[in-house]
């Protein structure tokens, strides 16, 4: 078992530094928010108290990093159920859960990885962390991403194809985000939005990181919305069961879904005609041995509908 | 202990909703044997294949893989097997050897036990020079052998593979049945192959032919084309005239014309060869035609012959 996490998260992390792409928009991408959204808004928002906008906002953006890189993980997860080594995990002689446990602490190692090459961002913003407030930090980004990348192996166990990416980028991760406190205290969106703040696993994680991080300031307006026992315990919640379902489903895939993640005929009713002409009947295999089965094109958006 | 099938299947079958898959599969495969299980695309190979190392439950039947039931100890069935899926399942990004560690972490391996056994996998595939490549570049015939590698590298009792040759052109197809060909004869591995290329089946020890997820006809390839019929010679000569008295003197078996001599119909052309070896030295051209598996395949499945009951 101990095999199969190192043996993924060793993989996880080659993969990471062979692709240039993801390599340079994982560490673009934060600064770009940093450097535009948080000069833009530092001019709007007035702060009181000892804390600047884009120190406020760090957290917020360690918590996107974390984001970014736990939802691409899930996804990556999706085409290696069918093209990749997760296969290899399966008729392995391990522990159904193993393999999910694998994929989860193996995404939340990458994304907590990205997030401390970033660390000098703390210094570059004029913050001073003590030793053991940065030590907190740590142990705060590695609570957040668990709970992130448990979440996204669950919406990868129920996911069909990286075909729904945009999806998942527009109807999961912006929302996430910008629900989250990360550009602004979560006490500052309107009443009927508070329901999806605190609905939002990113809210907790976020507030969680600005406990130590801004440890010892001031602020009037620009902190923390709750309290990191109540952050803690949501998230710790959160992962735990957010784990096991993924644990559930993947199980369930295995045994159900799978087949229809490679695609066996859809005899069932109310399914859409997939693009491809129906096979003569009886000869089902045709759709799963093909290379190309006819994945039926959802609507961008998470596949809600249940197997089964 | 050899009283124990490496696979075992009785009237295992699988439904997807409404759609009969597998409809009931029967067969045995003894320890150490090549297997080859062949069928058109659709006739149900995967769905087996997948049935039997446990990632997906059957809806009826059962079936024991090194003695051990795929429902009852799917664990203890994967603690035995090795898989070489349809598809490849390496890490384009990852290096030859990169790849094969994944596979002894994931079996957990010493770090000496996992160095030593993928160098030997590498000689085996011959891919020992490109073994810190990406297998970005690799041909198609070097990343299915390299597949295989990394099916191999924990020591599985049973190998299941699925389409091994699906996609490679004829030399490359060639060498992997070499390979798989030495792996069965220089290992206690047991081999499950299917292949819809009939034709290359000829090395597996037996075989079994499914179609509508049914198998139609199974045994050794050689009895299997024995039975379908009989074997016939054709003689090609350009001095014919006389020839099909010489040939009727010689073996008692009455020639019939052919496109450029003769040919005979007869029911073991080894029996009847030496006898037309003093034509030969006259500029006869003799030449054996036997069934091929692809022939049986065709009257089992074609519907328009007797059928060999299976």
């Amino acid at each position: 078992m101990r095999g199969a996490v190192v043996a993924v998260v060793v993989r996880e992390f080659l993969r990471f530094a062979r692709q240039r792409g993801r390599l340079l928009s994982t560490f673009a991408r934060p600064l770009l928010w940093l450097i535009v959204i948080g000069s833009g808004f530092e001019r709007v928002v007035p702060t009181e108290g000892t804390v600047s906008y884009k120190q406020f906002l760090l957290p917020g953006i360690y918590g996107m990093v974390l984001l970014f890189s736990t939802m691409l993980s899930a996804l990556a997860t999706v085409h290696d159920r069918e093209f990749g080594p997760i296969r290899m995990l399966l008729v392995a002689p391990l522990p159904r859960g193993v393999a999910v446990l694998a994929k989860t602490l193996s995404s939340a190692l990458l994304g907590v990885f990205q997030a401390v090459v970033l660390l000098p961002l703390i210094w570059i913003l004029g913050l001073r962390p003590s030793v053991t407030s940065l030590l907190e930090f740590l142990g705060t980004l590695v609570i957040a991403a668990l709970a992130l990348s448990s979440l996204g192996m669950l919406l990868a166990s129920r996911l069909r194809s990286i075909e729904n990416f945009a999806g998942v980028m527009n109807f999961l991760m912006f929302p996430m985000f910008f629900l989250s406190s990360a550009l602004y205290p979560a006490s500052s969106l309107p009443g009927f939005l508070q329901p999806l703040v605190r609905a939002d696993p990113l809210t907790y994680g976020i507030d969680l990181m600005r406990h130590p991080l801004l440890h010892g300031l001031y602020p009037v307006n620009l902190g923390a919305d709750y309290t990191v026992r109540f952050d803690l315990l949501v998230l710790a919640a959160l992962t735990v069961v957010l784990f096991a379902l993924a644990c559930l489903l993947f199980g369930e895939e295995e045994h159900l879904g799978r087949i229809l993640l490679t695609e066996a005929p859809r005899g069932g009713k109310g399914t859409a005609p997939g693009p491809r002409p129906a096979p003569a009947s009886g000869r089902p295999e045709a759709l799963s041995a093909g290379a190309t089965p006819n994945r039926a094109r959802t609507p961008a958006g998470l596949h809600a509908r249940r197997h089964g | 202990m050899a009283a124990v099938p490496a696979i075992a299947a009785l009237g295992l079958g699988r439904d997807y909703g409404a759609v009969r898959a597998v409809d009931a599969i029967d067969f045995d495969v003894r320890p150490g044997e090549f297997f080859g299980f062949l069928g058109p695309n659709g006739a149900g190979k995967t769905t087996t294949i997948r049935m039997l190392t446990t990632l997906l439950q059957p809806t009826r039947g059962s079936a024991q893989v090194a003695g051990r039931d795929v429902q009852g100890d799917p664990l203890g069935v994967r603690r035995q097997i090795g898989v070489v899926f349809q598809e490849t399942t390496l890490d384009l990004d990852l290096t030859a050897e990169e790849n094969l560690r994944f596979c002894t972490r994931l079996y957990g391996l010493s770090r000496k036990e996992s160095a030593l056994r993928i160098d030997e996998a590498l000689r085996l595939f011959g891919l020992e020079e490109r073994r810190r490549e990406r297998v970005r570049s690799f041909s198609g015939g070097m990343r299915r052998a390299l597949d295989l590698a990394r099916g191999i590298l924990h020591r599985p009792l049973v190998l299941f593979l699925d389409e091994p040759t699906l996609g490679l052109d004829p030399t490359q197809r060639r060498r992997i049945w070499e390979f798989l060909r030495r792996l069965c004869s220089e290992s206690d591995t047991t081999l499950f192959l299917t292949t819809h290329y009939m034709e290359e089946a000829d090395p597996c020890d037996r075989v079994a032919i499914v179609d509508h997820g049914r198998v139609v006809a199974a045994g050794e390839p050689a009895t299997l084309k024995r039975a379908l019929g009989r074997e016939s010679i054709e003689l090609t000569s350009d001095r014919a005239p006389g020839l099909a008295r010489r040939v009727r003197e010689l073996t008692g078996v009455e020639p019939h014309a052919a496109a450029h001599g003769l040919s005979l119909i007869v029911d073991d052309a080894a029996s009847v060869l030496p006898a037309l070896l003093p034509l030969t030295q006259d500029g006869v051209e003799v030449r054996v035609s036997r069934p091929t598996l692809e022939d049986v395949f065709v009257a089992v499945t074609g519907r328009d012959q007797e059928l060999p009951a299976a």
